[in-house]
């Protein structure tokens, strides 16, 4: 049954997941080709701070790849079930857990493609620079984290397309209403209680939802390829 | 037929006649003909230029109308979008109007409106309804960030007014003051560092104005943030072995990337009035030599030659007096393609190049010998100003400079960022936030409502 999943999802998300896997095999070489020397420059003047100053910018595309592909990957997941009413589904002599599970499991499949594009993009990159003393590449660790990234945003975005949309719209304003309620809340609490004024509720809950142990750490952590 | 009768003019003979009158007539009238006719076209050919140039003028006169009507139509536009503003500013004024004419009622009749506080060595004025909040700000600052400084001559005279409000009362400190001021909806984190700011500020305002040794060395203030991790990326990063081999517990070429032993420029110094040119000059040679030896001790020839070759403002310079003969572009081709070192220093030394590690980086280490150095450092950091960098360091924390380096190195290393050192732990945390997500897909109820 896995097999069938994995070839079905396969089979639909295909020219999706090409693309994706050209990104992601790209992005690690975009990010070091403007680290050429200077015309007239000597090679030497090829600073270090300057290289990581350089890759800075592209930082935040490998995370944003990560969720763009985690997204994809979860929504074209349940696609076909949506559109069939779940009759397939449903006429499969299987519980619905053993059924999410392989459907899962064959989207964690397909996950790994495009993290081996950019595994092999950042190898190529890293072998197509010379650094200076004192930095050092990191093809395989960028590559697990962006592994890590797709597979946290593609299980969020499951479990949410895994509901009934009734329950997905419930989600989401409870999400909205937090940040916005939590804010005016916030407000007229510190009028109140000088407490809530050194303590921000949804600015807190953020805080600790992009950083350890928080689901999204894995995504602001570091994303250098290239660094000390 | 009488001779008379038969004197019938021929034709023949009337033709020259006829041709004479005809000529004389001509010749008579061509000139009068002729002079108006050249007067009209002398007078058309002088009058046609000034024709042309009325028209043009008129042209001119009607395209600067235009152009004028559109200015002044698009700066009646633009005065009409200002008459928002004006009268906001307007209401703002007679706002504060009546805001001053409040407070000097309020004080006329005895009823204060703001409060004045000691926190350490600080004094804060700020509204009456504020005073509890902002002596329990600037008690966490002073406290976290000032609490060894004992004497500070400089803040002894400030005052600064603070206020965290929307709707503020006018504070005037008859010497300025520093007036910290923030929006309602500001963060508290955000309004503590505005106050660390601002202290520390003033706290480089007092190095500087002491004019020593340290002061030129470091430029900041030693006691603004400092992010330890782009120190050390920074420290690992330039190109300068001297700044590797600090990092790998080299005390001595800490000290030597930082420039502690970096001569100061005779200009920093001032010139005496009574010194002589040849003084000065010698005065100047003297530095030179110093920063010849300085640069050998910072970087090795080929850093040295490749900072010439990389150096933006000697490639210019090169690329102007290429061909001249003159000496920056001489020097640049035997440094650069000549492989000449002495070359190299020479250009080196006339753009006064600096130390690995710049005036950022040395500030963390006066931030370590002032915390190493505890109460009193401060004042201890002031007290010679005539001192050079390493003994003025060494005298405000109390410990030798080489101890001093290797804690400072420490603390450097100790912040060094981790890069992917977290991957296993922070990959298991992944692992399991999906496992809660995959559980929570299987737990939807889905089917059983479909």
């Amino acid at each position: 049954m896995y097999k069938s999943m994995l070839f079905l999802h396969w089979k639909q998300i295909r020219p999706a997941l090409a693309l994706t896997v050209v990104a992601a095999f790209a992005l690690p070489l975009l990010m070091v080709s403007s680290l050429g020397t200077p015309p007239g420059m000597d090679a030497m003047s090829l600073e270090a701070y300057r290289i990581v100053g350089g890759v800075d910018e592209w930082l935040l595309f490998f995370p944003l790849l990560a969720i763009a592909i985690g997204v994809t990957l979860a929504l074209s997941s349940w696609n076909w079930d949506h559109q069939l009413n779940h009759v397939y589904a449903l006429s499969l002599p299987v519980t619905r857990w053993e059924y999410t599970l392989q459907k899962l499991l064959a989207g964690m499949t397909l996950a790994l493609i495009p993290a081996a594009g950019l595994w092999l993009g950042a190898h190529l990159a890293a072998a197509s620079i010379e650094l200076p003393e004192g930095l050092h590449a990191y093809p395989n660790e960028l590559a697990v984290r962006f592994s890590f990234a797709i597979l946290v945003s593609y299980a969020v975005l499951f479990s949410m397309a895994a509901g009934t949309t009734k329950t997905t719209l419930k989600t989401m304003g409870v999400i909205l209403g937090f940040v916005f309620f939590g804010v005016m809340a916030n407000d007229f609490l510190a009028t109140y209680y000088p407490y809530f004024d050194r303590v921000q509720i949804v600015e807190g809950v953020f805080e600790w939802m992009m950083h350890a142990p928080g689901p999204f750490e894995v995504f602001t952590g570091n994303w250098s390829l290239i660094d000390v | 037929m009488s001779r008379a009768g038969r004197r019938v003019h021929s034709p023949t003979r009337l033709v020259p006649g006829i041709a004479f009158s005809a000529f004389v007539l001509f010749a008579g009238l061509v000139p009068a003909i002729a002079r108006p006719a050249e007067a009209r076209a002398q007078q058309s050919t002088a009058e046609q230029p000034a024709r042309e140039q009325a028209a043009r003028e008129q042209t001119t006169r009607e395209q600067t109308s235009e152009s004028t009507a559109r200015i002044v139509a698009d700066l009646h536009a633009r005065l009409d979008s200002l008459a928002p503003l004006l009268i906001e500013a307007e209401d703002r004024l007679r706002s504060r109007e009546i805001r001053d004419q409040r407070a000097a009622r309020d004080a006329a009749a005895g009823i204060a409106t703001v409060d004045t506080l000691r926190v350490g060595l600080l004094t804060i004025i700020t509204p009456i309804d504020q005073s509890g909040l902002a002596k329990d700000l600037f008690t966490e600052v002073w406290a976290e960030y000032f609490s060894d400084i004992e004497q500070s001559n400089t803040l002894a005279e400030t005052v600064f007014t603070f206020q965290w409000s929307d709707d503020r009362v006018p504070i005037h400190v008859a010497s300025g003051g520093h007036h910290l001021t923030f929006d309602r909806w500001v963060r508290r984190s955000r309004v503590v560092t505005g106050i660390r700011d601002a202290l520390a500020k003033t706290f480089e305002l007092e190095l500087k104005s002491t004019n020593s040794r340290v002061s030129y060395w470091v430029f900041g203030s030693p006691f603004r943030e400092h992010d330890y991790r782009d120190t050390y990326r920074f420290i690992a990063t330039t190109r300068a072995r001297v700044s590797r081999n600090c990092l790998a517990g080299d005390a001595g070429a800490c000290g030597s990337a930082l420039g502690l032993d970096a001569p100061l420029p005779p200009f920093r110094a001032g010139r005496d009035r009574n010194q002589s040119e040849e003084e000065w000059r010698a005065l100047e040679e003297q530095y030179e030599a110093r920063q010849l030896e300085s640069l050998t001790a910072w970087y090795t020839p080929d850093e040295r030659r490749a900072m010439v070759a990389g150096n933006h403002m000697l490639a210019d310079l090169r690329n102007r007096s290429a061909g001249r003969g003159v000496p920056w572009s001489v020097r640049w081709g035997e440094c650069v393609e000549g492989d000449v070192s002495e070359a190299c220093d020479a250009l080196l030394v006339q753009i006064n190049a600096n130390a690995p590690l710049p005036a950022q980086i040395r500030e963390t280490l006066v931030a370590y010998a002032l915390e190493r150095g505890g109460r009193g450092a401060w004042s201890r950091l002031l007290e010679n100003p005539e001192a050079p960098a390493i003994t003025a360091l060494e005298y405000a924390s109390t410990v030798p400079i080489d101890e001093l380096l290797n804690g400072w190195r420490t603390l450097i290393m100790s912040n060094r960022p981790d890069t992917y050192s977290a991957i296993v732990p922070r990959g298991a945390l992944a692992v399991l936030w999906v496992l809660f997500f995959s559980f929570l897909a299987m737990r939807s109820t889905r089917w059983r409502l479909g």
